[in-house]
């Protein structure tokens, strides 16, 4: 009987993660794209100072001046001063500094 | 509050970076990772990735210029580090948990008669074990009482580690505790008056006694014809003749130092004589003087000098007749019998007897004073 319970909650729990999905939401606003395409990769600049960047595909470059990096596709290059990078995972980076220039080539 | 982080940060340096720590991400989660130099890298990651990232960046032939624990991992691991430190505060710990409850020391107040060993010893015999929680208070109290009959009330208490007795003792009368000792003369006397104030007496009045001689016995016949001690207390007055004595030889030989002498000294180590100084001695009569001492008290090597030193001395036959120092004899005895006399003391009597004989005369000058020679 707990067992039920507890599956039921933890089912709940990801469900609403699913319905507050950042990305998700913006996607399913615009409607008419296709959805392979917007699969590629995600990033967000907060103020300037942080870039949150969702499927990298690899570092290409780091300095404090400029950190390149691969997305599906192309490349991403982020220019500007002390960048520091944050958290790097296979897919996943932050990027802080104060960040001047965001460029997908 | 901002939470601090357990983090290991590394210092690397090497080439192609950037693909390392692409192949480095499929493996951990590079904390924060931060470009110094060319050829320089700053990385930091979690303790649990540590040993991984170790591993990865040898393999990867990077160099490691520094590797640094921040956080509570880095105390934890340092505290775990120290074994010694961590076995000394557990032995430490557990030591003071132990001597809390033994018993270190017999404390005894209140005791003027009774000898505090006696007490402390007894309690010692008495104690089940130096354990605390097996020692009865109660019990001990109730020990002391029926062991000791000067002991009044007593009361034991533990108080820290430390038993604390506070005894009150039980006054007694003087004749039960003490062991009276006769009335004795202290010296060579004629009894004048007696006044008997306790005790039975040994003498009478106008009795010759010599020195040491017991005046008042330390107890009484009562009225059942039993005996009973007393503290002995008289008064008794008497003449006691006081004498200082001179002698006088008519010829004797007298010997004295000239002023002349000689000094003889050598050195030695082991009894080996190392240096020797002997002046010639010429004098046919003398006094030897001999001395022996360390050379230094600081040096390591015993040596020792050793002197020897010869007085030169004459021997003079010295002759006068007794009537010649009478007079000056007889004063020098007088003095010396009145040295022994109190002062502000009434001098009854004086006389003067002179024994002589093969040229030897003792001159005895004997003053006779009233004393009191009781005890009250």
């Amino acid at each position: 009987m707990i067992n039920k319970i507890l599956l039921s909650r933890i089912n709940l729990d990801v469900r609403e993660r699913k319905v507050f999905n950042f990305f998700d939401e913006i996607k399913k606003s615009i409607g008419s794209l296709d959805s392979n395409i917007l699969n590629s990769y995600n990033l967000i600049n907060i103020s300037g100072k942080i870039l949150y960047v969702e499927g990298h595909m690899g570092l290409t470059m780091l300095s404090k001046e400029m950190i390149t990096f691969k997305v599906k596709k192309g490349r991403v290059i982020v220019e500007g001063n002390d960048l520091v990078m944050y958290e790097l995972t296979e897919n996943t980076m932050k990027i802080v500094g104060k960040i001047s220039k965001v460029e997908v080539v | 509050m901002k939470k601090i982080e357990s983090k290991v940060r590394y210092e690397i340096k090497g080439l192609n970076q950037e693909r390392a720590f692409n192949k480095l991400t499929k493996e951990v989660t590079i904390l924060t990772l931060e470009r110094k130099d060319k050829h320089v890298s700053v990385l930091e990651v979690s303790p649990k990735d540590a040993k991984k990232t170790k591993k990865f960046l040898r393999n990867n032939n990077f160099e490691i210029l520094s590797e640094k624990s921040q956080g509570p991992y880095l105390w934890r691991k340092r505290f775990l580090s120290c074994y010694g430190l961590i076995a000394g505060l557990v032995l430490t710990v557990a030591c003071y948990i132990a001597q809390t409850n033994i018993i270190w020391q017999i404390r005894v107040y209140g005791n003027e008669k009774l000898p505090t060993n006696e007490i402390t010893a007894f309690i010692q015999e008495n104690m089940k074990s130096r354990f605390i929680s097996n020692f009865n208070t109660k019990q001990m109290e109730i020990k002391l009482k029926d062991n000791f009959d000067r002991i009044s009330s007593v009361s034991v208490a533990i108080i820290g580690q430390s038993v604390v007795v506070n005894v009150h003792e039980s006054l007694l009368p003087d004749e039960m505790t003490t062991i009276y000792q006769p009335l004795v003369s202290e010296y060579d006397c004629m009894i004048t008056s007696i006044e008997l104030i306790q005790g039975t007496l040994s003498v009478k009045e106008g009795q010759v006694i010599r020195k040491g001689q017991e005046l008042v016995k330390p107890y009484i016949i009562d009225s059942q014809g039993q005996k009973r001690d007393v503290k002995p207390m008289a008064k008794i007055e008497a003449d006691v003749w006081i004498s200082g004595q001179s002698e006088h030889k008519e010829s004797y030989y007298k010997r004295y130092r000239t002023g002349k002498k000689v000094e003889q000294s050598n050195i030695s180590l082991f009894g080996l004589v190392i240096y020797s100084n002997n002046a010639e001695m010429k004098f046919s009569e003398y006094e030897l003087v001999e001395q022996s001492q360390n050379l230094n008290k600081n040096l390591l090597l015993p040596f020792k000098i050793n002197k020897k030193i010869y007085y030169e001395t004459k021997t003079e036959l010295i002759e006068k007749s007794f009537s010649e120092v009478e007079k000056e004899k007889t004063l020098e005895a007088k003095e010396k019998a009145l040295h022994s006399i109190e002062e502000c003391e009434i001098i009854k009597a004086e006389n003067v007897t002179i024994k002589g004989g093969a040229g030897v005369y003792l001159v005895t000058y004997t003053i006779t004073v009233s004393r009191e020679i009781g005890g009250v």
